[in-house]
C-alpha cells in the first residue's frame, strides 16, 4: 500500500473512532495516537476532515477526550428525532416534538447561561427536576403572551402548550413504571443522551433517576452556537411563518 | 476646672491593600459557612463536625491527585461516610452517606450554577481609595479524564489552604520544608521528619496541579496565558528546582539508608522505613513532575500552532435558556419541530446507520414478531417456594423410619417388614413415615448424592432378590436392605 493510501485508511480509522461515542482515547491507544496526530499534522487534519465530509460528517472538534463529529443535513449518519422515535415504533408529530423540546430542556437546564456553556462542569439533576424546570419555563412564555382564542388547538399556538396539555405521571392500572406522561420523556431523553455519550447515569434519589452532563455535551453545545442553531432559528423567523413570535425576546 | 487635654490624634498608619490575604482568608468561607447552617438540613446532623469532613474531603482528594489523575466521587464518598460514621456511631449509614453527599456537593458548588463561591469585600485599590472587590472561590472541581470518567480534583487555592502555609512561593517554600528535613534527619528527629516529608509531598502535588493547570488552559485556550512572561520564567524555574530536589533527595535517601543500619529500638526503625518510603514517593513525583515540564513546552508549542490554525471562534456563544428553550417553546408546533429537530440532530450527534447481512436478515425475517414497548417491562421474579418454609415430612415421621431403618445395621431386613414395623410404631403418621421407608429403601438401592445421609445408616444398601412386595400401599420388588458387609456374606 502506498504512504497516500495508508494515510487515508488512517483518517478513515480516526473518523470511525469520533462514530464510536462511548469510546474513549484514555482507554484507547491508537485512538490516542491518531488523534494526536490529527492535533498536530495539518496534512492529516486535511485528509481526515475530507474524509469526514465524503460521508456527511463535520469534524466539530478533536480535544483529548475524543473526535466529536455533527451530522451535515442529508448524511446517511443522521440521527434525527424522526429516525430515534422510529426506532420505538412510535412516530406521531405530538410524540416526536415532545422529546425534542425535552432534549432542549436538557441542554438548558445544565446550561442555563452562555458562560455555563464555557467552563467544564458536571452538575447533577434529577428527572424531576428538568421536568418541572420545563414545565414553568413553558407556563412562563405561554403567560406572557395569551393565545386569543382561535390560536388555541390550532397550528398557530405555541410549542409550550403542547407541553403544557401533557400530565407529568399517567400512572398505569399495576403500579409499574408509568410510560406515558411527561417525566417520562425526560427520562427517555436522558436514555438517549446517556446513550450518545453526551450525559451519564450517577445514581438515584429515590426512583428518581439523577444524570451528569459529560464534556461532549458542553462542547457540542457549543459548537451548535455558532451554526446549526442560529442558522435554523434565522430561517424559521426570516420565513416567518408564525405570527406570535414576539420580535424582541424579554427575559425569561 | 481645667479644660480637657485635646484628645490624641491616633497615629496615622499607612495601610497596605489587603489583597491575598483577604482572599486567603475568603478560602475558608465556604467550609464555615456550611458548618454554621447544618441544622437546616435536620436535627439530627448536630453531631457531625462539617468543618472537620469537609477537610477530610478535601485531604482524599489531594490524596489522590497526582499529575494526571483525581479521585472519583464515589471513593471520596465512602471515606468522608466512614468518618462521620466515626462522629455519630448511633445513627444510620443512610444518614453518615447524606452527610457525605451533601458535603461533596457543597464542596463543588453544585447549588449554585457558579463554579465558584462568589465573595465581595472592601479593600483599598493602588491609589488607596476603598474600593469594593468580587472573589471566586473555587475548592473542588469536577473533570472528565479521558478515559471517560469523571473525577474530583483540589484547586490550586484548596491545595495551599489545606498546606496551611498560604500566600508562599511555592518553590522556596518546598526548598525550605525539604531543608528542614534534612535537619529532622540529622537530628534524629523522625516523627517530626516523618511530617516534613509529607508536607513535601504535598508540595509536590501543589506544583503538579499548577502546571496541570495551565496545561489545561493551553488547550482550550493558549491566549489566556502569558506565555512567554510568567509561564516561561516559572517553568525554567521549577525545571531547575525539580533537578536540584531529585539530587537533594537522592542524598536524604542515601543517608536515611546509613541510619537505619544502626537503629534497633523497632518504633524507631518503623518510623524510618515510613520515612524512606515517602522520599521514594516524592522521588518519583518529581520525576514525573520533571518529565511533564521537559514535554510542556513542547505542548503550548504545539497548542499555538494549532490554536492559530483553527477557524476562529464564535464571537457569540449560545445562551441555552434564551437561544434555545425559549425560541422551541414560543414557536407554533411545526416550526418548534423543525427548530428542535436541528438542535437534536447537532447535539446528539451521527449515529451509524445499522446495515444487516443477508445472513442475519434471514434469521430476522423468520424470527417470530416482537412487541415493541418504550419501557423496560419488568418480569416478575417466580416466587420458589423455600424448602425449609414448609418441611414435607414432620420431624417425628422422619425420626421413627430413622429409628426402624437403623436395625438393619444388625441384621438385614425387607422392605415390606419396615414398612409393617413403621406403620405400627406411628399409627397417626402411618403414610408420611410409610413414604420414607420406601424412600430410604430406594436410596440404598440407587444412591443419590447426600440425600441418603439424613434417613439411612452409614454404608446401608438395598438388594433385588426377585420378591416381590406385598403391600396395600407400594408394589414392586421387596428390596432387602442390610449393611454390603452381611449382604455380599448372603
Amino acid at each position: 500500500m502506498g504512504t497516500e493510501t495508508e494515510a487515508v485508511a488512517l483518517a478513515a480509522e480516526l473518523v470511525g473512532y469520533g462514530l464510536q461515542p462511548k469510546l474513549f482515547p484514555g482507554r484507547h491507544q491508537q485512538y490516542r495516537e491518531l488523534l494526536e496526530r490529527y492535533r498536530r499534522d495539518l496534512d492529516f487534519r486535511y485528509l481526515a476532515d475530507g474524509v469526514a465530509r465524503g460521508l456527511g460528517l463535520r469534524i466539530a472538534s478533536a480535544t483529548e477526550l475524543g473526535l466529536y463529529l455533527a451530522a451535515l443535513p442529508g448524511s446517511p449518519f443522521a440521527f434525527t428525532l424522526a429516525s430515534w422515535r422510529r426506532e420505538r415504533g412510535v412516530a406521531s408529530f405530538e410524540d416526536r416534538l415532545l422529546h425534542g423540546l425535552a432534549v432542549v430542556a436538557i441542554v438548558a437546564y445544565f446550561y442555563p447561561q452562555a458562560v455555563d456553556v464555557e467552563v467544564e462542569r458536571h452538575r447533577r439533576a434529577t428527572v424531576t427536576q428538568v421536568e418541572g424546570f420545563l414545565r414553568s419555563a413553558a407556563a412562563e412564555v405561554a403567560k406572557r403572551s395569551p393565545d386569543s382564542a382561535e390560536a388555541v388547538l390550532s397550528e398557530h399556538e405555541q410549542a409550550c402548550r403542547i407541553y403544557l396539555r401533557q400530565k407529568e405521571v399517567v400512572g398505569t392500572a399495576d403500579g409499574r413504571r408509568p410510560q406515558r406522561g411527561t417525566t417520562s420523556v425526560i427520562a427517555r431523553a436522558f436514555e438517549l443522551l446517556a446513550d450518545q455519550g453526551l450525559v451519564r447515569r450517577a445514581g438515584e434519589e429515590g426512583s428518581d433517576p439523577v444524570y451528569q452532563p459529560l464534556e461532549r455535551m458542553r462542547l457540542q453545545v457549543a459548537d451548535i452556537a455558532s451554526n446549526e442553531a442560529y442558522d435554523a432559528l434565522a430561517r424559521i423567523r426570516r420565513e416567518g411563518s408564525t405570527p406570535n413570535v414576539p420580535a424582541k425576546p424579554g427575559p425569561l | 476646672m481645667f479644660e480637657l487635654p485635646p484628645p490624641a490624634e491616633p497615629r496615622s498608619i499607612a495601610f497596605q491593600p489587603l489583597g491575598r490575604r483577604i482572599q486567603t482568608l475568603l478560602y475558608t468561607a465556604p467550609i464555615h459557612e456550611l458548618e454554621s447552617n447544618k441544622l437546616r438540613h435536620a436535627e439530627w446532623w448536630e453531631p457531625y463536625d462539617l468543618r472537620s469532613l469537609q477537610l477530610d474531603a478535601l485531604w482524599v482528594v489531594i490524596e489522590r491527585q497526582g499529575l494526571d489523575s483525581g479521585a472519583p466521587r464515589t471513593v471520596v464518598r465512602t471515606l468522608v461516610a466512614q468518618r462521620a460514621a466515626e462522629m455519630a456511631p448511633e445513627q444510620q449509614r443512610e444518614q453518615h452517606i447524606e452527610v457525605a453527599d451533601c458535603v461533596i456537593g457543597w464542596l463543588l458548588n453544585e447549588q449554585s450554577s457558579e463554579a465558584g463561591f462568589h465573595y465581595e469585600y472592601l479593600d483599598r485599590d493602588a491609589e488607596g481609595l476603598v474600593r469594593r472587590f468580587g472573589h471566586d472561590v473555587v475548592l473542588l472541581h469536577e473533570r472528565q479524564h479521558p478515559d471517560g470518567s469523571l473525577v474530583l480534583l483540589a484547586s490550586a487555592g484548596a491545595i495551599n489552604l489545606f498546606i496551611g502555609s498560604l500566600d508562599v512561593d511555592v518553590a522556596d517554600a518546598h526548598r525550605a520544608d525539604e531543608r528542614l528535613l534534612e535537619d529532622y534527619i540529622a537530628a534524629g528527629r523522625f516523627d517530626a521528619a516523618q511530617q516534613q516529608a509529607q508536607r513535601a509531598d504535598l508540595r509536590s502535588k501543589q506544583y503538579a496541579e499548577t502546571v496541570r493547570q495551565w496545561l489545561y488552559v493551553a488547550r482550550q485556550d493558549i491566549r489566556m496565558l502569558d506565555w512567554s512572561g510568567e509561564v516561561l520564567t516559572a517553568m525554567e524555574q521549577a525545571r531547575d528546582h525539580i533537578a536540584e530536589r531529585l539530587r537533594d533527595e537522592a542524598q536524604m535517601r542515601f543517608r536515611i539508608d546509613e541510619y537505619r543500619a544502626d537503629i534497633e529500638d523497632p518504633v524507631k526503625l518503623s518510623s524510618v522505613v515510613r520515612l524512606a518510603d515517602m522520599i521514594d514517593d516524592c522521588q518519583r513525583r518529581h520525576t514525573e513532575l520533571h518529565s511533564l515540564l521537559m514535554s510542556a513546552a513542547e505542548v503550548f508549542l504545539a497548542e499555538q500552532q494549532r490554536q492559530r490554525l483553527a477557524p476562529s471562534p464564535a464571537l457569540t456563544v449560545l445562551a441555552p435558556i434564551r437561544e434555545l428553550l425559549r425560541p422551541a417553546l414560543e414557536l407554533a408546533p411545526p416550526d418548534s419541530m423543525a427548530f428542535v429537530d436541528t438542535v437534536f440532530v447537532a447535539l446528539a450527534g451521527p449515529r451509524p446507520p445499522e446495515l444487516m447481512d443477508l445472513f442475519h436478515l434471514l434469521d430476522d425475517l423468520l424470527a417470530p414478531r416482537r412487541e415493541e414497548a418504550d419501557d423496560d417491562l419488568y418480569i416478575e421474579d417466580l416466587a420458589f417456594d423455600d424448602a425449609d418454609e414448609a418441611p414435607r415430612f414432620q420431624p417425628e415421621a422422619v425420626d421413627i423410619a430413622q429409628e426402624v431403618l437403623r436395625c438393619v445395621q444388625d441384621r438385614p431386613a425387607r422392605m415390606g417388614v419396615l414398612l409393617a414395623d413403621a406403620r405400627r410404631r406411628a399409627s397417626n403418621l402411618a403414610a408420611e413415615t410409610g413414604e420414607l421407608i420406601r424412600l430410604g429403601a430406594l436410596w440404598a438401592f440407587a444412591p443419590d448424592g447426600d440425600a441418603t445421609d439424613a434417613l439411612l445408616p452409614d454404608g446401608t444398601v438395598a438388594v433385588d432378590d426377585g420378591m416381590s412386595l406385598d403391600d396395600p400401599e407400594f408394589a414392586g420388588a421387596d428390596l432387602l436392605l442390610g449393611t454390603s458387609e452381611a449382604l455380599d456374606g448372603d
